[in-house]
């Protein structure tokens, strides 16, 4: 096997070819094989807000799952520096304004910077997969946070995940999670931040006492088995966090936004559309959840909300005269689209309520009989 | 062939560089290597352990990629690895890669299993059989094998060359195209030294080893990093224990007794300082310790040795030699010429008076190539020998034994084969 060799002079490695051979054989003789690590999947940035001539943090999340293995190369904005030592925990190696990190078994390195006395700047990097197939494509660049304004404590573009968080709904926007951070908060004063391409588009915090470098965090995620399903069809489930608040109450609003060609698809009547909050001992609770607008492509509501945590959006059917609540067969798990519109009482019509019923229970019975049965067994 | 390590040449690269710079570079060089946290590679004992084995993996791993980056990125002219290569080594993590210093203190790094080897002395091949490394892994031998003891290899490619052992020809061991090539750190004769093979083996692009596998302090050690490198520590350990322990119970035995004067030659007085340590191994004292190659009578006369010690070589002695009257009437002989010789010259009085004039093979001594790494039995033939009354349950015949038939893997039963020492009343029949 030839190859590029140090100076030049070094023999390659092997073809992948031969890799396959050696696995089956090494197998066979019970020594070492190679073993195709877990690939990454991306790699995502997190900017401490800087303040002037201060170190901040910047944060380089590996998203895969173990062993990792990842080169990593960060240029840091001109007129920001590296502290003389330490910049690490990671191997690194700077040059200028470039580090480079070996990230081995490692999901999170952290990396310090000097921020000038003032003035913005842009953060860039790439990353290339190690330990993967020989033909995996390099230079891969670092999504999340990359601009970053001195002593304005707003670091951060939203981060813009190589996959995104797969949702029940078809509608899952370009920005699946962001954050953003606010210097100072005085009592009682509301402060907006705006998202772009999120389901969420803006939050506006108010707290109850003046707090500092408060951290605002949006991800789009997905039910998790031990988190109920809400009441409606949803649309789609949202982590909003606010951290560092210091023990200050804080609520706020929400904007947020559905497609519309999700609500015509689901036949969504777009006035039963809700942000609920999940609270472990509550269960969902749905806010007041009003429409403020809409464009060519989407329909934007806003909510009140008295606290952060797992929100879910929901919406429900329109109401039609035929509808009839059609039982679903025994042992077959209902879709979402399948699911019977929690339909208000007084719009159904006597015949359709009687006629429902007779058939609950004609299944139930039938299923009762069954279950029987085989229990005699 | 892809086990790769920051070679000479490559350090070579780098010395000129720096010498070539001015100062001002330099010190922007020196202030950018400052400002880097890479891992330690090397390391001082040898890994064992899945952890240990891992920790190193892990440092000379991220040293690589470092090394990578900053010549891809940085566009610093440095040698690294390929990206191919990186991801080649790194789907053998965290078993590789491996790295060890070797018997020269060069620092060598393997990043994964070693599927060609070519060994160019046969005790190195010796050594590889007692880790029991696949001989389907070695692909050139070194020349003039002994058919009785390395019956698989004869048929291997030969890499010798017209030089012999001691001068192994490269553009063989090249055609062979192996990973990796074992040399010798000990010197050979002609004040032969491994260097130039090892320059040219690694600017093509082979890791070299340089090992000894053939000096008691050392062998141990070697056999450990070896067993490291060839995914064989528990081979290495095995051994390990079992030769240490013989040998560790001979030296607390000898703790606080009195050495024995020896005087050992390999023609009539022609000496070497290779026995030196053996001997006090063994419990002796060599009167001519540190002086090579002459023995000078008066001090022999002066020095009146307690034990004479004659090592013969392979041919009269060893494997595949029975002990018919005309071998033994041979060694009978050169132990005939040592008496009269002292005689003659007036140093018969102790060792000629007691009869204590020993006659042993080269298989057994600390004469490479033919001692492999078989010296320690040697040693317990010496030290029964100089102590016989400390040593009476010692049963050096059984350890050769043992590590003929559980070490080697060889079919050799020494009663019905070998000559390896001689003195008419201790060892009448050679062995």
């Amino acid at each position: 096997m030839k190859g590029k060799s140090r100076n030049g002079k070094r023999k390659g490695l092997m073809p992948l070819s031969l890799f396959v051979l050696l696995a089956i054989a090494a197998l066979l003789a019970g020594t070492v094989t190679a073993v195709q690590g877990a690939e990454a999947e991306s790699v995502t940035r997190e900017v401490e807000s800087p303040l002037s001539g201060e170190v901040f943090w910047v944060t380089l999340t590996i998203n895969g799952e173990l062993p990792l293995v990842v080169g990593i190369v960060e240029t840091i904005p001109s007129g920001f520096s590296f502290p003389s030592s330490g910049v690490s925990t990671t191997p690194y190696s700077v040059s200028g304004r470039e580090i480079a990190f070996a990230v081995i078994d490692e999901k999170e390195i952290k990396y310090k910077v000097i921020a000038p006395s003032s003035g913005e700047g842009t953060f860039t990097g790439t990353w290339a997969d190690i330990n993967c197939p020989l033909s995996k494509e390099k230079d891969i660049e670092i999504g999340g946070d990359s601009d970053v304004i001195v002593g304005s404590g707003g670091a951060g573009a939203p981060e813009k995940e190589a996959t995104p968080t797969p949702t029940p709904t078809p509608a899952v926007p370009a920005v699946t999670k962001a954050s953003r951070v606010v210097p100072v908060m005085e009592a009682e004063k509301e402060s907006a931040m705006v998202f772009e391409d999120m389901d969420v588009s803006m939050i506006a915090l108010k707290t109850d006492k003046n707090v500092s470098d408060v951290k605002v965090m949006v991800e789009r995620i997905e039910r998790t088995p031990d988190i109920p399903e809400p009441s409606g069809i949803s649309y789609a489930y949202l982590d909003m966090k606010v951290e560092n608040a210091e023990g200050a109450k804080v609520e706020g609003r929400v904007e947020f936004k559905i497609m519309k060609s999700w609500l015509v698809d689901n036949n969504i009547d777009e006035a039963t559309v809700k942000l609920n909050r999940y609270d472990e001992n509550e269960g969902w609770n749905a806010l007041p959840t009003i429409k403020v607008g809409e464009d060519d492509d989407f329909v934007y509501f806003e909510a009140e909300t008295p606290g952060f945590s797992t929100f879910a959006v929901t919406g429900e059917k329109k109401v039609e005269v035929e509808a009839v609540a059609k039982p679903t067969p025994a042992g077959a798990a209902p879709t979402p689209a399948a699911t019977p519109s929690p339909t208000p009482a007084s719009k159904v019509p006597g015949f359709e309520a009687i006629f429902a019923a007779v058939s609950l229970l004609i299944v139930y019975t039938k299923v009762f009989r069954k279950k029987g049965k085989g229990g005699d067994r | 062939m892809s086990a790769k390590q920051f070679d000479q040449t490559f350090l070579k690269f780098e010395m000129k560089k720096i010498i070539s710079c001015c100062i001002l570079v330099m010190v922007l060089l020196a202030s950018c290597l400052s400002m880097a946290v890479v891992p330690v590679s090397a390391q001082d004992s040898v890994p064992s352990t899945e952890d240990e084995i891992e920790e190193v993996a892990r440092a000379v791993l991220a040293n690589e990629i470092l090394l990578y980056l900053r010549a891809v990125y940085f566009d610093e002219e440095i040698g690294h690895l390929s990206l191919e290569e990186l991801r080649e080594s790194a789907s053998y993590y965290p078993q590789y890669p491996r790295q060890i210093t070797d018997s020269v203190d060069r620092t060598v790094t393997i990043y994964k299993p070693v599927e060609r080897l070519v060994c160019t002395l046969s005790h190195h091949l010796e050594a590889l059989r007692i880790l029991d490394v696949s001989e389907d892994t070695i692909v050139g031998v070194p020349s003039d094998l002994n058919p009785v003891f390395f019956p698989e290899f004869v048929e291997k490619t030969d890499v010798g060359g017209e030089g012999g052992p001691w001068n192994p020809d490269v553009e063989m061991i090249l055609a062979q195209e192996p990973e990796v090539v074992i040399l010798p750190s000990c010197g050979g004769p002609y004040g032969y030294t491994a260097d130039q093979e090892t320059e040219r083996l690694e600017a093509a692009g082979v890791t070299v080893l340089r090992f000894c596998f053939n000096q008691p302090e050392t062998f141990s050690e070697e056999l450990a990093k070896s067993g490291y490198i060839f995914e064989k520590e528990d081979k290495a350990d095995e051994f390990i224990a079992w030769h240490e322990g013989i040998l560790s119970s001979i030296e607390a035995k000898l703790s606080g007794v009195a050495k024995k004067k020896v005087y050992a030659e390999h023609w009539p007085y022609t000496i070497s300082t290779a026995d030196d340590d053996i001997i006090a191994a063994a419990g002796g004292e060599d009167i001519f310790a540190g002086i090579p190659e002459e023995a000078d009578v008066e001090t022999l006369i002066n020095g009146n040795p307690d034990i004479v010690i004659r090592a013969v070589y392979m041919g009269e002695t060893g494997y595949g030699l029975t002990p018919n009257p005309g071998v033994i009437g041979r060694l009978e002989g050169v132990r005939s010429e040592i008496l009269t010789r002292a005689t003659e010259h007036g140093w018969n009085k102790t060792a000629v008076d007691n009869e204590s004039v020993y006659i042993i093979s080269s298989e057994l001594w600390t004469y490479l190539p033919a001692s492999g790494c078989r010296p320690f039995v040697g040693q317990c033939y010496l030290a029964k020998w100089f102590h016989p009354d400390l040593f009476p349950e010692l049963k050096p015949k059984d350890i050769h034994q043992t590590y003929l038939t559980e070490f080697q893997g060889l079919d050799i039963d020494l009663d019905e084969q070998g000559i390896f020492v001689y003195h008419p009343e201790e060892h009448p029949d050679g062995n």
